[in-house]
């Protein structure tokens, strides 16, 4: 193994000094005792903590999490027929279908935030939980099922036979022998779903509305008032929450393979 | 599970795929003809929007200086962000790659998991440090650097810094799978047929990575280019980015048709740009992709 | 009518056939091996038996019953992969039960079942382990328990001993030939390994390119080659372009180079392929065709020997009596009987 030069590790140090100095800025900020951003220079305080709880930012919380966990569960359930249909046949339209169900990582949130926001109040939709959830379904779908792909390729295409030929039908062998076999990778692919879904804001802005409003959106209005250690303490808190996935995610399958997918074109 | 052949006419596959294939032709598709329908329509704060097929939105976007100037703004920033994403990231990818494999897989979560705190979070992170009584400001007058608080918000630099720092983990993530796919004994024969370390890098490792380095700026200038989020906060008003100049078409002007026409230029802009680079690259590399 | 038939069996991927015509009649209870290089067809063959692939063309018939319309799960075929294909989910046991599961087998029977089929092949001890948790050997032999638990009718091995250390092998061969006279069951072995087909086959199919090219006794294929392709695969052979110069039945005078002799089969004037075989050529006295020793090699249980000789190279192969071997570069004069060389036909 070679190893790396002092100019090189000089540089590397630098480089995570940048990676986390903003992490790490909002999290202190967050300790201030002071009624405006300061670095808590005079005694460390929990109260921006303690007013998490009583403001909005509690109700846009489980909004989110109602609709991440919907999208991203509702996001697993249609992807893995058609990782099965992908990795198991051979069929006429494979590769466009692929594609097409890829399509949302080339198409800026952006776009589809304004796409979406003239569809749904079209169709009558805009403004209810069922249009947002199915908005996020559509941006998570690439990495859900890529993720299910993956771990439906890795898998010994024997095994599966073997079942078969043991006298299993076509379903008791996705029940009893593939789903157990790929349940890791869907895991993995529900969290990472999960958390790309949370954490959405460009499309979603235009998608929310007042009672549906997430968390993130949330946070973007406030900012754009203006930019309080409250809102860094509900920051602190989410990158609190983020490591933890983090770690269980990095558990489950690494994490440089797991985000391969994020923003690939 | 199975097929019994490869070429089987079964149905299905079809059945299999319909429901992932009905969500996005209804929530992708469906919604997509339907903004580009929208952006031919007309809009007068009178009358409101009113149906029709006329291009008097795209005349505006094209012909006008101030939309050139948000679409020259915004592409000319998601180039510099991409070209220093390229010049920081590829040399960290590559320090990783060289590095003990307790340390890089630490190292890889640090630099990795950012990308899964909402990009909200780290803008205000950029918020707080760049501010008037911010950190970096501190330190610039404490260091005699600055003899004033530099202005950084609402600057290019403040949307440069924040921007890159949201997508450098593309480039660097883009750079290590290529290096990952790399043989170390290709470097290890480099330089026991007598190659330095530098040539070694320069005439083995680059040209084989290079794959890696174009398709990362790629991803950071496309992600660069419709970024919303950070140039809102820390660009503010007076640094209007496209993706910000349409969210004010729509919600605060209400004329959904021009802001329709902005979003489907930056979409048909941002597809044509990555399908000449992909082909420009493809041609040049395309012995280093297959 | 023999017990397993296929008939013309084509299966194509894109424009390669990767089975181009076969056709093969197994009786009941035979253990018949195909044998043939890498990328021949035999696993493809063996998947459309099982029913994991649909031929293009072609028929399979178990028993008198066409089995195109039969699904894998209902052809009662067991078969052994050369990945193993153990479900890496369940224990020893459950893997093994699996198919007793699926055909219902009461609980009391099936703990029975599983317990005989383990103890056959000897792993009692460790049902209730994973597979990861076992060695190749183990692994081999529970998915071996796996198939032959559920009494299929056809048995289907595809290189179950490929993954092996070569002494496990040289064992796995012989327990697996004892098992199969033991339980009685048509069996069926793809290998690459001509030893392996040698030892365990009651016949062997020769496969070259998508067909058999010829099937028989293992004595008969080997002592018989149909053509040069079977010759060097089933064992080594010394191949000589040669001339038919005069005939008297079976019994060919034929010229090669500087040299003529006689060569048992049949063919027309006009050049041939001649076969002997290393170890059928002898050192004379007198005699025979001068030839120099090249290069000795020691084997172990033989000595193989490389010879320049008018005829071209040479080898020999003489069992190792202790006694000295012949020195590199030495003078010798070599010999065969007519018996042993064989005229090939193409
Ligand atoms: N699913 C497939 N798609 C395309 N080609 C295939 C497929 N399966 C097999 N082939 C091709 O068919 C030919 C025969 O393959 P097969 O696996 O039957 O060979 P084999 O005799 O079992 O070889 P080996 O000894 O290496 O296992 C090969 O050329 C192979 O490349
Ligand atoms: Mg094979």
């Amino acid at each position: 193994m070679t190893r790396n030069g002092p100019w090189a590790l000089v540089f590397h140090g630098l480089f995570v000094a940048f990676i986390l100095a903003p992490l790490v800025v909002v999290c202190l900020v967050a300790f201030t005792p002071e009624g405006y951003l300061s670095l808590p220079t005079r005694g460390v305080s929990l109260r921006w903590f303690r007013a998490i709880l009583g403001s909005d930012f509690i109700p846009a919380f489980y909004n989110s999490m109602i609709v991440a966990t919907a999208a991203a569960s509702i996001a697993l359930l249609v992807s893995v027929p058609a990782a099965l249909a992908t990795a198991r046949y051979q069929f006429a339209g494979r590769d466009a279908l692929t594609a097409f169900f890829l399509s949302p990582l080339m198409v800026p949130h952006i776009v589809l935030g304004v796409a979406l926001l003239k569809f749904l109040s079209e169709i009558g939709l805009s403004g209810n939980y069922f249009g947002l959830v199915f908005a996020h379904v559509v941006i998570i779908l690439p990495f859900t099922l890529r993720l299910a792909l993956a771990a439906l390729v890795g898998m010994d295409r024997a095994v599966e036979w073997a079942a078969w030929s043991l006298g299993a039908s076509q379903t008791t062998v996705f029940r009893r022998i593939t789903l157990p076999l790929i349940v890791p990778g869907l895991a993995g692919g529900w969290l990472i779903a999960f958390i790309q879904s949370f954490d959405e804001l460009t499309m979603t802005v235009f998608v929310a509305s007042p009672s549906t409003m997430t968390l993130p959106v949330r946070m973007f209005n406030h900012v754009t008032d203006n930019i309080d250690p409250l809102v860094a303490a509900v920051s602190a808190a989410l990158i609190f929450l983020t490591v933890i996935l983090m770690f269980i995610l990095d558990r489950f399958c690494g994490l440089d393979r797991l985000l391969a997918g994020k923003g690939a074109r | 599970m199975a097929e019994r052949s490869p070429t089987s006419h079964s149905l299905t596959p079809y059945g299999l795929s319909a429901p992932a294939f009905i969500v996005c032709a209804v929530f992708l598709a469906a919604p997509l003809i339907m903004v580009l329908a929208l952006s031919f329509n007309t809009f007068t704060m009178a009358t409101g929007i009113q149906p029709g097929f006329r291009l008097d939105n795209y005349i505006e976007v094209l012909t006008d200086d101030y939309f050139h100037l948000i679409f020259a703004r915004t592409f000319g920033m998601a180039l510099l962000i991409a070209l220093i994403a390229a010049l920081i990231g590829t040399p960290e990818a590559y320090i990783l790659h060289r590095m003990a494999p307790a340390w890089r897989s630490a190292f890889l979560l640090v630099i990795l998991g950012p990308l899964l705190v909402s990009v909200l979070v780290r803008t205000l992170g950029w918020a707080v440090l760049l501010g008037r009584n911010g950190i970096v400001n501190s330190a610039l007058v404490a260091l005699g650097l600055a003899d004033r608080p530099v202005e950084f918000m609402y600057t290019m630099t403040g949307v440069i810094v924040a921007l890159v720092h949201v997508l450098v983990p593309f480039h660097v993530l883009a750079v290590w799978a290529s290096l990952r796919r790399l043989d170390p004994a290709v470097e290890a024969a480099g330089l026991s047929l007598g190659a330095s370390q530098f040539t070694v890098l320069r005439r083995i490792v680059v040209p084989q990575i290079m794959p890696g380095i174009l398709s990362g700026s790629l991803i950071v200038f496309t992600l660069a280019a419709s970024a919303f989020a950070t140039p809102s906060i820390i660009g503010g008003r007076r640094l209007k980015v496209v993706a910000v100049t349409a969210y004010d078409e729509f919600l605060n002007s209400q004329n959904w048709p021009l802001g329709a026409a902005i979003v489907t230029v930056l979409l048909v802009a941002t597809v044509v740009i990555v399908l000449a680079y992909n082909r420009a690259v493809e041609r040049r590399y395309a012995q280093v992709f297959q | 009518m023999a017990f397993l038939e296929l008939s013309g069996l084509i299966k194509r991927f894109g424009t390669v056939a990767a089975v181009d015509g076969l056709d093969l009649a197994v009786e009941r209870g035979e253990f018949v091996s195909l044998l043939g290089p890498s990328g021949c067809g035999k696993t493809t063959t063996l998947h459309m038996i099982a029913g994991f692939v649909e031929p293009n063309a072609g028929r399979i018939a178990v028993d008198g019953r066409d089995m195109a319309a039969v699904p894998p799960n209902r052809r009662n075929i067991g078969i052994v992969f050369q990945s193993y294909a153990l479900f890496p989910h369940m224990t020893v046991a459950e893997n093994v039960g699996f198919g007793l599961e699926m055909r219902a087998v009461a609980e009391a029977e099936r703990r029975a079942r599983i317990a005989d089929a383990l103890d056959l092949v000897r792993l009692g001890e460790l049902s209730q382990r994973f597979p990861r948790q076992l060695s190749g050997g183990q692994q081999q032999r529970v998915a071996l328990a796996r198939a032959l638990v559920i009494r299929p009718d056809l048995l289907l091995l595809d290189e179950p001993l490929s993954n092996l250390d070569a002494k496990l092998r040289e064992e796995m061969r012989v327990e697996i030939r004892l098992i199969q006279r033991q339980v009685g069951i048509t069996t069926i072995l793809v290998t690459h390994d001509q030893a392996e087909a040698l030892v365990m086959s009651d016949r062997i199919a020769v496969m070259e390119r998508g067909r058999i090219v010829q099937i028989g006794r293992p004595v008969d294929a080997y002592e018989n080659p149909a053509n040069a392709f079977v010759s060097t695969f089933l064992g080594r052979a010394n191949l000589i372009r040669a001339e038919v110069v005069g005939r008297q039945g079976r019994r060919l005078r034929v010229s090669a180079g500087s040299v003529e002799f006689e060569a048992e089969g049949e063919a027309p004037d006009g050049p041939v392929t001649v076969s002997i075989r290393p170890e059928r050529i002898g050192f004379v006295e007198i005699g025979g065709i001068e030839a120099r020793v090249k290069v000795g090699l020691f084997m172990g249980e033989h000595w193989l020997y490389r010879l320049d000789s008018p005829l071209g190279e040479l080898t020999l192969c003489q069992p190792n009596t202790g006694a000295l071997p012949i020195a590199d570069g030495q003078a010798v004069r070599v010999a065969w009987s007519a018996d042993n060389a064989r005229v090939l036909h193409g």
